[in-house]
């Protein structure tokens, strides 16, 4: 685990750079706390979007009544999750993921911000740029 | 009498026959977006292209520069009353909550073109093309251009039809290319309020842009923008900036796509505020 490098994705995906300077971003990320506490939510993706502006990923999980919920999460812009390490096959539908991250003050199935993502085997994915 | 060619003879003219070079000489690669290089690929490519210590010639422009735009100087000049009243008319939405419906009021997110100088502002990269009669001024971001005519013509003191990019004129002075602008489509922002997102900083069709491109090193570009507006700003905003090149990148194609815009919006920033679809 390489905790600058989560954090780098944390405040990545906020729109600011841990290695200096501020990056422009798209959007004003609104309706969260970046200092909730962080939940797991594991389950299967069903949809990972590879496109502008923001690179998309969905997956089901279960709920406390053991309902399907979808749950989104999003990363950069197609180029910047490029020089983020991720490529358009980073995951793959079917495959199982758990997600730490930080959920919208909103409720919903909604991860205002990944701090890490693991697959089923343990390994965690790659969406932050290596120190 | 017939000369008679020998067969090692004939193996060497093969072998650096130019045929030969070309199928075992490396061919061009596709190379990657100036955004898309990770910061240990950009280090590795100033190194690979010498960048820091190549010559160069002060009023060559080409290249391929920056990868993320150049934020304005975070000092705000203070607004006149009408500015004032523009600025706060930029204020995103918000929920029954209260929640800032993120930057809602910004074009960008319906895909409206940046427009300039929004555009230097934020950008993942540009290229300048030296033509004849223009300059022009390509952005990743948008895919788009800019004409800035060094013709010898003049701004149009009354701009027919506004436009997002405005009319440019450049000319150079020493080593320095000077590109005035005028005619910008009041719809677009200056930048938004990087203080705070839910804001944005609007102009007047009567804004003004003066800028100056002084390439210092082979990889270096120095550069000041003014923006004149003095319906919404007391005095001008400049903003002084070194862009540095980005070697072994070319620009990639970045559209804003209203349909997958929408599809963010929908499937990512309502439900994330809470907005009931």
């Amino acid at each position: 685990m390489n905790t600058r490098r989560e954090l780098g994705a944390v405040l990545t995906l906020a729109g600011v750079t841990l290695f200096g300077g501020a990056v422009a971003g798209h959007h004003s990320q609104t309706g969260f706390d970046p200092n909730a506490a962080p939940i797991d939510v594991k389950g299967t993706v069903v949809e990972y979007r590879w496109r502008n502006p923001h690179v998309l990923l969905f997956w089901d999980a279960k709920d406390k009544e053991g309902k399907a919920e979808r749950w989104v999460v999003e990363f950069a812009s197609v180029a910047s999750s490029l020089a983020n390490g991720m490529k358009k096959d980073t995951f793959k539908v079917g495959e199982e993921i758990t997600a730490t991250c930080i959920r919208a003050r909103a409720g919903g199935p909604v991860c205002a911000q990944a701090k890490k993502i693991v697959r089923a085997d343990g390994s965690p994915v790659t969406t932050a740029a290596p120190d | 009498m017939q000369k008679i060619v020998s067969l090692p003879t004939l193996l060497l003219v093969l072998l650096f026959s130019p045929l030969v070079l070309a199928q075992t000489s490396s061919a061009p690669e596709w190379l990657p977006c100036p955004r898309c290089q990770s910061r240990q690929e950009r280090a590795a490519s100033r190194e690979k292209y010498d960048v820091d210590k190549r010559p160069f010639n002060p009023r060559d422009l080409n290249g391929i520069w920056g990868n993320n735009g150049v934020e304005f100087n975070i000092v705000v000049p203070p607004f006149t009353a009408k500015g004032k009243a523009m600025y706060d008319a930029t204020r995103a939405e918000e929920t029954a909550e209260g929640v800032a419906i993120s930057n809602s009021k910004d074009g960008m997110l319906i895909c409206d073109p940046l427009g300039y100088p929004r555009w230097f502002a934020y950008n993942y990269g540009f290229q300048f093309v030296v033509l004849p009669d223009r300059v022009l001024q390509f952005f990743e971001l948008g895919h788009t251009w800019r004409d800035i005519w060094t013709d010898g013509r003049t701004l149009p003191d009354d701009p027919p039809a506004p436009r997002w990019l405005g009319y440019a004129v450049g000319r150079w002075e020493g080593d320095t290319f000077i590109v005035e602008s005028n005619g910008y489509d009041d719809r677009s922002w200056i930048q938004e309020d990087r203080r705070d997102r839910r804001w944005g900083f609007p102009h007047t069709d009567q804004m003004r842009v003066v800028e100056r491109y002084k390439r210092t090193s082979f990889s270096t570009l120095e550069t000041e923008l003014t923006v004149i507006d003095t319906e919404v700003f007391k005095k001008p905003w400049t903003t002084k900036s070194t862009i540095q090149l980005s070697p072994g990148t070319e620009l990639g194609e970045y559209m804003c796509v209203p349909s997958e815009t929408e599809a963010y919006n929908s499937d990512k920033l309502r439900p994330q505020v809470g907005v009931k679809q």
